[in-house]
């Protein structure tokens, strides 16, 4: 079987694209950087990603400006039909300000709004624990246990997770769309700061489209991938729980996509 | 109480404004120019001229070597009317978090003593210039919509 080959979108601003190209090398998928006004036919890939960053300098506000680039049209149409759609912090803010994801109608349902946090405005840098909330059912989460935690580092000014329409929320929790919840070192769910480090609704830290194969997610699993990055522990090259983000990616496009 | 209507921007080009205003463009709409600046309206007791004064000089909101600003839409020539000798019409909208101002509000009373203000609105102010034969508040409300504001934490006025 050929190796499963990933398009890491760039947009100008973003800086996350090498240790993301990187993570998916590391779990044994092809992977190329491809520049967000590159003329390459996206039909030969068989998954993307949106990487972290500031794409053109967060303006306006995070992600829109992005998200209304043509090749965005072009990634809906390539993942119509089942093909992975990973979106990490600025890349989560495109999919929500496209509406990928929730992606239940045709228009923008939810924010990635500026963060509310007690001690600090704007930025925010932390290490935080989040949670597989529904066993394996998309194709981010094929590799962890149901509540399996994971040590992951948050950096984002608008990584809050809202929306107006409070019975959509209610909706994502019956479709189980919410993938991973912020908790705290034992897997319980508390609202508060720093358990929940930007004051998303339900303490959300990812969703994903009703399939399965889009989902937004606001901390960093690539820089959560390895030991040596994860702090007090070992120093050693052994995996860390968040590349099986990228690992669960490659076995659903085996299944499901070559 | 009187309301003091702050205006703030840019001396030099505004990238944000360009990069909207370009996006906007290859997204196919039709318009001629989008300026956008910073807005503060305060409600404030007495001595209001001295009031001006001071909040001007704070580098928190004005930072005299690179921001222009003004104390009313009127002055500012934001007013929405038709403007004269152009063919222009002008659209401005105000855009706002729900959750507006509280901090700056803390930040200006607690630590730079501004006592007077009794409440703070902020917000982005576009303005857009659109054709006179166009329906530009019918445009400017969809532009808007589309990719000045996200309805989840934020909303708008016409000015």
């Amino acid at each position: 079987m050929s190796k499963p080959k990933i398009a890491v979108l760039y947009f100008p601003g973003n800086n996350c694209e090498e240790e993301t190209r990187d993570r998916c090398i590391d779990v044994g998928m092809e992977a190329k950087i491809i520049r967000w006004n590159s003329k390459e036919k996206l039909s030969s890939y068989d998954g993307f990603i949106i990487p972290g960053g500031f794409s053109y300098e967060d303006r306006v506000r995070a992600g829109i400006i992005a998200a209304k680039e043509k090749i965005m049209d072009k990634i809906q149409e390539e993942v119509k039909d089942g093909k992975p759609l990973l979106g990490i912090c600025n890349g989560a803010q495109v999919l929500v300000e496209t509406g990928l994801i929730p992606g239940l109608k045709n228009n923008v349902e939810m924010a990635l709004a500026p963060n509310i946090n007690p001690l600090v405005s704007g930025y925010y840098c932390a290490w935080v624990n989040i949670k597989n909330i529904n066993g394996k059912n998309c194709a981010f989460n094929y590799y962890y246990n149901k509540n399996e935690i994971i040590k992951i580092p948050v950096a984002h000014g608008e990584g809050r997770f809202t929306t107006k329409n409070k019975a959509l929320v209610k909706k994502l929790e019956k479709n189980k769309q919410i993938i991973f919840k912020y908790c705290d070192n034992n897997g319980k769910i508390n609202e508060k700061y720093p358990i929940n480090p930007n004051g998303a609704v339900n303490n959300i830290a990812a969703i994903s489209n009703k399939q399965g194969n889009v989902m937004a997610i606001m901390p960093h699993p690539e820089r959560a991938s390895f030991n040596w990055q994860i702090p007090n522990t070992k120093k050693d090259s052994e995996k860390a729980n968040g590349i099986k983000i990228f690992g669960s990616m490659k076995k659903y496009i085996e299944e499901k996509i070559i | 109480m009187t309301t003091v209507e702050m205006i703030v921007s840019l001396k030099v080009p505004d990238n944000v404004a360009i990069t909207a205003f370009n996006t906007l463009k290859r997204r196919g709409y039709k318009f001629k120019k989008l300026e956008r600046a910073d807005y503060y309206k305060f409600d404030v007791k007495d001595k209001i001229e001295i009031f001006k004064e001071k909040i001007s000089n704070t580098d928190i909101l004005v930072n005299a070597n690179k921001n222009k600003f003004s104390f009313s839409i009127n002055n500012n020539n934001n007013k929405n009317k038709k403007t004269k000798k152009t063919n222009f019409k002008k659209i401005n909208v105000l855009i706002q978090d729900l959750d507006n101002g509280s901090g700056l509000l803390s930040t200006l009373k607690d630590r730079l003593g501004f006592t007077n203000i009794k409440k703070l609105e902020k917000g982005i102010l576009w303005t857009m210039y659109f054709d006179k034969k166009i329906n530009a508040k019918k445009i400017a409300i969809e532009i808007t919509k589309n990719l000045l504001m996200n309805e989840h934490y934020q909303e708008y006025k016409i000015l």
